[in-house]
């Protein structure tokens, strides 16, 4: 497609011109055809509106007047105008609309034409108004041309220039595009320039030289590089720098050795040293165990003692309790036994005093009634000595019992005191096992560092030692690549020469 | 003929009681209590002695109009009315007073209502006590009793 424009450009360039004209052409001739219809549809209105106008006013009498020349001046009309739309005769007077092919409209008032100021404004105020003399009678009339001022369609015009607008800018992009590419490209140069006939006349003349130029170039430009690449290298400051180097890398060697050797004293030193705080270790665990063991173990057992004898005294209180008891609930007992008695002889006095009772037996219910009041009375006496016993008990056993808890306590606080002081103590030893641990621990990473350290120094010097031995190498070959160059150049400038 | 009378004394909450030993029948320390339904308050309920069914009315709400388990042991007086069987509760049995009938004096305090309940009063250990007539007691309707007031005599 590309290739197709740029052949035909010319032929492109003349179609758009064409298009150009005929899209300027199309919008004069539609904003000419538009204004004419507007022209016409208004000037059509305008009429009417002023024939009504005629026909209120008042002027139009006094002016009008039917008389001679309104025919003369119909039949000129008739020949000078396409068409006479109106005729209208007022009195003496005619009034005619005549139009012509343009689309202007005459209105003529014939004969004694005079109109008023105020007519004439009206219709100032709306149409060219024009005064004519016609030449043919020698009575004059009115002549007033109806041309509208012009009124372009601004849109539809718009629209066409933007039309055209398109067009052109579309059609010289284009050009500048494939003008851009025939520069820059050299697709088409097989098209433009005949290149297969050169080519055969080259080799048919001329490319047999041309190839020889070319390589005689090459070689040139080879030679020129060799030699500036040697000028840039100097090769005894090189030699020297070897030298330093494989000096440098043999002393690297040495000190590496010794490293290696002080490493394994170190590392030697530091497990001496851990074997020597592992033993601390397991002596200061067992002097701390045995000093508590002792003094804890006594106190437990005399504690375990006090527990004994409290709870001994505890059954020995129990046993005197329960005998307590024992009393009590017999004087209980001894109490209902005379409540009972009393119970019974009081039922013997009531069977005795019946009428059919004995006297002698009312005077043994009597007895036993006394016995058992007395009973009564001494079981009451009994239970308060009982009590007072028990008070007194209870008393010397809360005494006896607040003492022996004292005690205890006293006991149990000693002990806890002697537990703190070894705890204390034990937390301390603790404490030191602790930071012997600790140290322990760092000296053995200390040992390992030392050991990986080791390591990479053997490596280094072991990468020290092949560097040296390349570094020897190298300058060897160097030697031999150098007197190789040397000889090169010579017969490159022999070739030269030649060529 | 015997001229002496015999009152046993017996005490009912706090207040002190006589009574004429030939109204009770028997003085009895414990028996099992069963309840009644829908009865006044002052029926406790049913006792068995030895068989017969005794009715059992208490004597601390009839004359005071309260009952108040003061004491645990309780006595159960049976009267000897035959045809009803009624015994009354109280708390202790105290003593049998030997009187000739010229010591029982008037009660003077009081309505004449509650006085037709007692016989009279004596003196036992310096104190005036009031000599209840059981027999009456069995023989009045229940609500009537529950009308009476007998604080003016006790107290």
């Amino acid at each position: 497609m590309k290739k197709y424009i740029f052949d035909n450009f010319k032929k492109i360039v003349v179609i758009s011109a064409v298009l150009i004209f005929l899209a300027s052409f199309l919008f004069f001739l539609t904003l000419s055809d538009y204004q004419r219809d507007r022209l016409l549809l208004e000037e059509y209105k305008l009429s009417h509106r002023l024939i009504s106008q005629i026909f209120d006013h008042n002027d139009i009498e006094k002016l009008i007047n039917h008389g001679e020349g309104s025919e003369y001046i119909l039949e000129k009309l008739n020949s000078s105008f396409d068409s006479i739309e109106k005729s209208f005769s007022l009195g003496r007077r005619d009034v005619i609309l005549a139009e012509k092919k343009n689309g202007a409209f005459f209105l003529i008032f014939v004969k004694g034409m005079n109109p008023s100021k105020e007519f004439k404004k009206r219709i100032k105020d709306d149409f060219n108004f024009r005064k004519i003399p016609f030449k043919g009678g020698k009575k004059y009339f009115l002549l007033i041309r109806f041309t509208k001022k012009f009124y372009p369609s601004f849109p539809k015009a718009l629209l066409f220039s933007f039309v055209i607008l398109f067009f052109v800018i579309t059609s010289f992009w284009i050009v500048f595009k494939e003008r851009e590419k025939k520069f820059d490209v050299f697709e088409n140069i097989e098209r433009l320039l005949p290149i297969k006939d050169l080519e055969g006349k080259l080799k048919r003349e001329l490319g047999f030289y041309r190839a020889i130029e070319a390589y005689i170039r090459k070689v040139n430009e080879l030679v020129l590089s060799i030699s500036t690449y040697i000028e840039q290298v100097n090769l005894e400051n090189y030699k020297e720098k070897m030298k330093e180097i494989y000096e440098f890398s043999l002393k690297l060697y040495d000190d590496g050795d010794k490293i290696l050797a002080s490493g394994d004293e170190v590392s030697s030193e530091i497990k001496s040293i851990l074997e020597k705080t592992d033993k601390n270790l397991e002596t200061l665990g067992e002097l701390s165990k045995k000093n508590l063991k002792d003094v804890l173990d006594k106190g437990r057992t005399f504690l375990e003692e006090l527990d004994l004898s409290i709870q001994k005294i505890d059954e020995t209180d129990n046993e005197l309790r329960n005998l307590l008891n024992n009393s009590r609930n017999a004087i209980n007992n001894i109490v209902e036994i005379a409540e009972q008695t009393h119970l019974i002889s009081i039922n013997a006095a009531i069977e005795a005093s019946g009428e059919e009772g004995n006297k002698r037996f009312s005077v043994v219910a009597g007895e036993m009634r006394k016995l058992s009041v007395e009973i009564k009375n001494a079981t009451v006496v009994i239970q308060n000595s009982f009590d007072i016993v028990e008070k007194s008990f209870n008393k010397e056993r809360l005494i006896l019992n607040d003492a022996l808890k004292e005690s205890q306590n006293r006991l149990k606080e000693l002990l806890n005191a002697v537990k703190e002081s070894s705890d204390k103590r034990e937390s301390l030893f603790r404490n030191l096992t602790l930071e012997l641990r600790e140290t322990k621990f760092l000296l053995n990473n200390l040992h390992s560092k030392v050991e990986a350290k080791k390591k990479v120094i053997s490596d280094i010097n072991f990468f020290v030692k092949t560097l040296s031995e390349k570094i020897a190498n190298l300058n060897n070959s160097y030697e031999k690549s150098f007197s190789l160059l040397q000889r090169i150049e010579k017969k490159v400038s022999e070739v030269k020469k030649n060529v | 003929m015997r001229t002496n009378v015999e009152i046993l004394v017996f005490r009912v909450g706090e207040t002190i009681l006589g009574v004429n030993i030939r109204e009770i029948k028997e003085v009895l320390g414990e028996s099992k209590i069963y309840p009644l339904p829908n009865v006044s308050e002052i029926i406790l309920g049913n006792i068995n002695v030895r068989g017969t069914i005794w009715v059992l009315l208490d004597l601390k709400r009839i004359l005071l109009g309260e009952n108040k388990d003061g004491s645990k042991k309780k006595y159960f007086l049976l009267t000897k009315d035959r045809e009803n069987k009624v015994a009354f509760l109280c708390d202790e049995i105290i003593d049998i007073l030997d009187i000739t009938p010229g010591e029982i004096q008037r009660i003077e305090n009081g309505n004449k209502k509650a006085k037709s309940f007692f016989l009279g009063q004596v003196y036992y250990n310096n104190r005036v006590i009031p000599i209840i007539n059981l027999k009456k007691i069995t023989q009045t309707d229940l609500d009537k009793l529950s009308e009476i007031n007998f604080e003016e005599i006790i107290r």
